[in-house]
C-alpha cells in the first residue's frame, strides 16, 4: 500500500510540474515587439493635426490647442547589427535597421496610442535611450511630458533628453556613418561627451531632480544639426519654472563644468595675452570650493575654481613660452579673461531665472534657517537668484607644454 | 528538553531581521522624505530608535517567562477572559497585515514585472506559498529565514551601496532638523515597519538561550534599520527629497538608475525585484505563521497546521479588498497605528500587573 501511494503522489507531483516547462504565459517573442528606441517630439502645425487619429478621445472633446508630433524610431528585429563587419553586402546597406513612423497627438500618451493603432506589434519603450525634443516644445509646457515619462515603469532614468534647434524630427533620419542605427549614435555621442569632459553627466533623471528641487534650476543639453547629418552640441539649454528660457554656447559648458568642480576638463580656451600673443589652454582637471554666507539679509556666494591645464597652441608672438615665468603669466591671463566668461554665465542665468548651478541648494544646505524663512517655492529662490552676489575667483595651474620647448 | 531548545540566538535574530525587511523598503524612502525633507536619514533613525525601545519593552517581559509564549503567560497575568479578547485583536491585526502586505506585493508586481498576470494570481500564489510553509514546525520556519537572510541582505546592500556613488551629498544636509509633528509622525511612520518584530513571542519558548531573547532582537532591528537608513540615504541623495516625493517607489527608482562600469550592467532593478520578493516572502511568512499560531491558541487546536488553512481565505479576502493603490497605503498607516496602540496598552497592562504580582511570585518560589 505504502509503496503505490508514494508512486501515485510523485506522479501527481511529476504532472504538476510539467506545466511549468512551458515557459512564462505571457511571453511576447522578441521578433513580436516593437522596440522604440528613440522619439522625437515636435509641435504639430494645423496641417497635421488635421490628420490626427481619434484613438484616445473624439474630435468633440475640449484639449489644451498645443499638440505634438511623435516621431519613433523603431528597431526592426533582425536587421539591427549586432556588431561590426555585417555591413559590407550591399543589401544589408540597403534595408534599414530602423522603421521610422511620425505620430500626431495632443500629448505624449495619446501620440503613442495612436502609434499603436498603427503598428502591429505591442510597442515597448524599455529600450528608449534618446528622447529629442524641439525648442519650441521646450518652452512651451513640459510637464505633460514629464508626467507621463515619469509615470511610465518602462522609462529608464539614464534616458537622454536632448533639446533640438529646429525640428527634432530630423534626428531621426540621419544616417551617421560611424553607426548604423541613428539613436545609438546619439547616444554613443552624448556618453562619450561625458566622458571626455564636453559635457555633464545630464539624464533624463537628473533633470527630474533638478527640476524637482527648489534651490535648483534644470538644464538640458542643446543640440543642432550641422551639414544634415552631423549632430552638434551647441551648449545647455536652461529651464525656469519647468520652461526653458535660453541656451549657453559651447565653450559655456565648459565654464559651467568649472563652476560645478566636474571632472574630466574637456575644453580648451583660446585667448589672446599682452605679451605672449595667443594661446590655448586645455583644461585637464578641475577642482571649485564653495564659501557660502548670509550678508546684510542676503545670500553671498563665492566660488574659488582651481585648475590644472596644459598649454595646447602658442601664436602670433616672437617671444617664446619657456619658463616657469612665462607659464605665470600665461595663468594670470587665463584667470582674469575666463573670468568674463564664467561670470558672463553667471550674469545671464541670473537674468533668467535659472539657477543651473544649483546655488539655492547650498543655501538651503548651509543656511537652512534663512531657506526656511524666505523660500516657500521654487519660484521663490528663482527671484531671490537674480539679486544674489556671486563672486568667482580662477586659479589655473599650467603643468606641461607639449613637446615643444620654446 | 534539547529537542524542543534548539534556536540558536543569531538564528533568532536572522528571523527577526528577515521578517522586517520586507515590502516597506520600495516605498520607505518617500514616507520620510515627505515628512523630514533633507533630514529623512534622521527621521528614519528616530523611528528605528523608537521600534528598538517598544522592542525591549516586548521582549525584556517575554525573557521572564522563557518557557511559555506571550498567550499563555497573559492568561495568568491579566485573566482568561481578557488575554483572550486581546489574542483575538492582535489576530485581527496580523491577518489584515498579511492581508495588506499581500496587496502591495500584488500591486508592485503588476506595476513593474507581470503586466498582464491579474492580481489575484500573484497575490494568492504568495499567501498559497505561506500558506503551505506555515504547516511546519517552529524549528523549520527559523530555519527558512536564516537561510534567505544572506539573499536579502547582500544583494540589496550591494545595488544601494552601487547607486550611492551617484549621490549628491548637498541632498542629504541640512542632516539634523527641530522635531516637528510632521517629524514625530514620519518616525512613528517608520516604526510601524518594525512591528512584525512582535514574532519573538513565537521563539522565546524554542530558544536555546531565552535570556538573549533582547541581544537577538535588538541585533536585527539594527541591521534591519541600517539597511532601511542606507536605502533612504541612497534616495534622497540620489533624487533631492523633492523628487523622492513624487515617486510612489523611490528604492526602485534608485536601482533602476544604478549602473556599475557606466553601462556594463544596467537595469538592476530586475535583480532588485527577484530579491525584493524573497523579502516579502520572508515577511509575510512570518506574519501568517503568528497569525495561524494565534489563531491556534484562541481554539486550542492541537498545533497551527488546521488554523493556517482557515486563515488562507480571510488574508486573501482582505488583499483583494482596497480599491486602489492609495487606499492600500492608507489603510497600512491606519493598520500601523492602530496595531502600535493595541500593542501598546497590551504591554502596559502585562508589565503592570507583572509589576504587581512579582513580589508574591517570589515568595511562591
Amino acid at each position: 500500500m505504502r509503496p503505490v501511494r508514494k508512486f501515485c503522489s510523485a506522479a501527481v507531483a511529476l504532472a504538476i510540474l510539467t506545466l511549468l516547462l512551458a515557459g512564462c504565459w505571457d511571453q511576447v517573442e522578441i521578433e513580436d515587439r516593437a522596440l522604440v528606441l528613440g522619439l522625437s517630439i515636435d509641435a504639430a502645425t494645423p496641417e497635421e493635426m488635421a490628420t490626427e487619429e481619434q484613438v484616445t478621445h473624439l474630435d468633440n472633446m475640449k484639449l489644451p490647442g498645443h499638440a505634438i508630433s511623435v516621431t519613433a524610431q523603431i528597431a526592426v528585429p533582425g536587421r539591427v547589427p549586432l556588431g561590426p563587419g555585417s555591413g559590407s553586402s550591399s543589401d544589408g546597406a540597403k534595408a534599414s535597421p530602423v522603421w521610422v513612423v511620425t505620430v500626431t497627438g495632443h500629448t505624449l500618451d495619446d501620440a503613442m496610442n495612436n502609434l499603436q493603432q498603427q503598428i502591429a506589434d505591442p510597442r515597448y519603450l524599455v529600450h528608449l535611450r534618446v528622447i529629442v525634443i524641439s525648442e519650441t516644445i521646450a518652452r512651451g509646457r513640459l510637464d505633460e511630458l514629464n508626467d507621463y515619462l515619469r509615470r511610465n515603469p518602462e522609462i529608464r532614468r539614464r534616458t537622454w533628453l536632448l533639446v533640438s534647434e529646429g525640428r527634432a524630427s530630423r534626428f531621426m533620419d540621419v544616417e551617421p556613418p560611424l553607426q548604423r542605427v541613428p539613436t545609438l549614435y546619439i547616444l554613443s555621442m552624448m556618453e562619450k561627451a561625458v566622458a571626455s569632459g564636453k559635457f555633464p553627466r545630464d539624464y533624463l533623471g537628473r533633470f527630474w531632480s533638478a527640476d524637482s528641487k527648489w534651490g535648483e534650476s534644470a538644464y538640458l543639453p542643446y543640440v543642432a544639426l550641422r551639414d544634415k547629418e552631423n549632430i552638434l552640441i551647441e551648449g545647455l539649454a536652461y529651464f525656469s519654472g519647468n520652461r526653458m528660457v535660453n541656451t549657453t554656447k559651447p565653450l559655456e559648458i565648459g565654464a559651467f563644468m568649472a563652476v560645478q568642480g566636474m571632472d574630466p576638463g574637456g575644453y580648451s580656451a583660446l585667448f589672446k595675452t599682452r605679451e605672449y600673443g595667443n594661446v590655448i589652454i586645455k583644461t585637464n582637471r578641475r577642482f571649485t570650493k564653495t564659501t557660502s554666507s548670509i550678508r546684510d539679509g542676503k545670500p553671498y556666494l563665492k566660488y574659488e575654481l582651481y585648475f590644472e591645464g596644459d598649454l595646447d597652441e602658442h601664436f602670433d608672438s616672437k617671444k617664446p613660452v619657456s619658463s616657469a615665468a612665462a607659464l605665470h603669466k600665461i595663468e594670470q591671463e587665463f584667470n582674469t579673461q575666463i573670468k568674463g566668461v564664467v561670470s558672463g554665465l553667471i550674469g545671464r542665468t541670473q537674468k533668467d531665472h535659472s539657477d543651473i548651478f544649483g546655488m539655492g541648494e547650498l543655501i538651503r544646505a548651509r543656511h537652512p534657517g534663512y531657506w526656511k524663512q524666505h523660500i516657500r517655492e521654487k519660484k521663490d529662490w528663482e527671484d531671490i537668484y537674480s539679486g544674489i552676489t556671486v563672486d568667482v575667483e580662477l586659479h589655473m595651474h599650467l603643468q606641461r607644454v607639449g613637446l615643444k620647448g620654446r | 528538553m534539547n529537542a524542543t531548545r534548539q534556536i540558536t540566538t543569531l538564528r533568532t535574530a536572522a528571523v527577526i531581521g528577515s521578517t522586517i525587511i520586507g515590502v516597506g523598503i520600495l516605498s520607505f524612502p518617500r514616507y520620510m522624505a515627505a515628512t523630514g525633507g533633507s533630514s529623512a536619514p534622521f527621521v528614519a533613525f528616530s523611528g528605528i530608535v523608537i521600534s528598538i525601545a517598544c522592542f525591549w519593552l516586548l521582549a525584556s517581559l517575554c525573557r521572564r517567562f522563557p518557557r511559555e509564549s506571550l498567550f499563555v503567560f497573559s492568561r495568568r497575568l491579566i485573566g482568561k477572559p481578557l488575554s483572550f479578547v486581546f489574542a483575538v485583536l492582535i489576530l485581527l491585526i496580523f491577518v489584515l497585515l498579511t492581508g495588506l502586505t499581500a496587496r502591495q506585493f500584488g500591486d508592485v508586481a503588476t506595476t513593474v514585472l507581470f503586466k498582464k498576470t491579474p492580481i489575484e494570481a500573484t497575490v494568492f500564489l504568495m499567501l498559497l506559498i505561506c500558506q503551505l510553509s506555515s504547516r511546519r514546525d517552529v524549528i523549520k520556519f527559523t530555519y527558512i529565514h536564516f537561510f534567505y537572510l544572506p539573499l536579502i541582505i547582500g544583494p540589496i546592500l550591494f545595488i544601494t551601496l552601487i547607486s550611492m556613488r551617484n549621490m549628491d551629498l548637498l541632498n542629504l544636509q541640512p542632516v539634523l532638523v527641530m522635531p516637528s509633528a510632521a517629524f514625530w509622525r514620519g518616525a512613528v511612520e517608520a516604526s510601524f515597519l518594525f512591528q512584525s518584530s512582535f514574532i519573538i513571542v513565537l521563539l522565546v519558548p524554542f530558544m536555546q538561550k531565552p535570556k538573549q531573547a533582547v541581544r537577538a532582537g535588538v541585533l536585527a532591528i539594527a541591521v534591519a534599520g541600517i539597511i532601511y537608513l542606507l536605502i533612504v540615504v541612497a534616495a534622497i541623495g540620489l533624487f533631492g527629497s523633492e523628487e523622492t516625493k513624487l515617486l510612489i517607489y523611490p528604492t526602485l527608482e534608485s536601482a533602476r538608475s544604478a549602473a556599475v562600469g557606466e553601462g556594463f550592467l544596467e537595469r538592476l532593478d530586475a535583480i532588485f525585484i527577484v530579491l525584493w520578493v524573497i523579502s516579502v516572502f520572508t515577511t509575510l511568512y512570518s506574519t501568517y505563521y503568528l497569525a495561524a499560531c494565534l489563531l491556534q491558541q484562541v481554539f486550542a487546536f492541537r498545533d497551527q497546521r488546521i488554523s493556517s488553512t482557515l486563515i488562507l481565505p480571510f488574508t486573501f479576502v482582505m488583499a483583494a479588498f482596497p480599491a486602489n493603490v492609495f487606499e492600500t497605503y492608507t489603510w497600512s498607516l491606519a493598520l500601523g497605528a492602530a496595531s502600535m496602540i493595541l500593542l501598546s496598552v497590551y504591554l502596559f497592562l502585562l508589565w503592570s500587573m507583572y509589576l504587581i504580582r512579582r513580589p508574591r511570585k517570589r515568595g511562591a518560589a
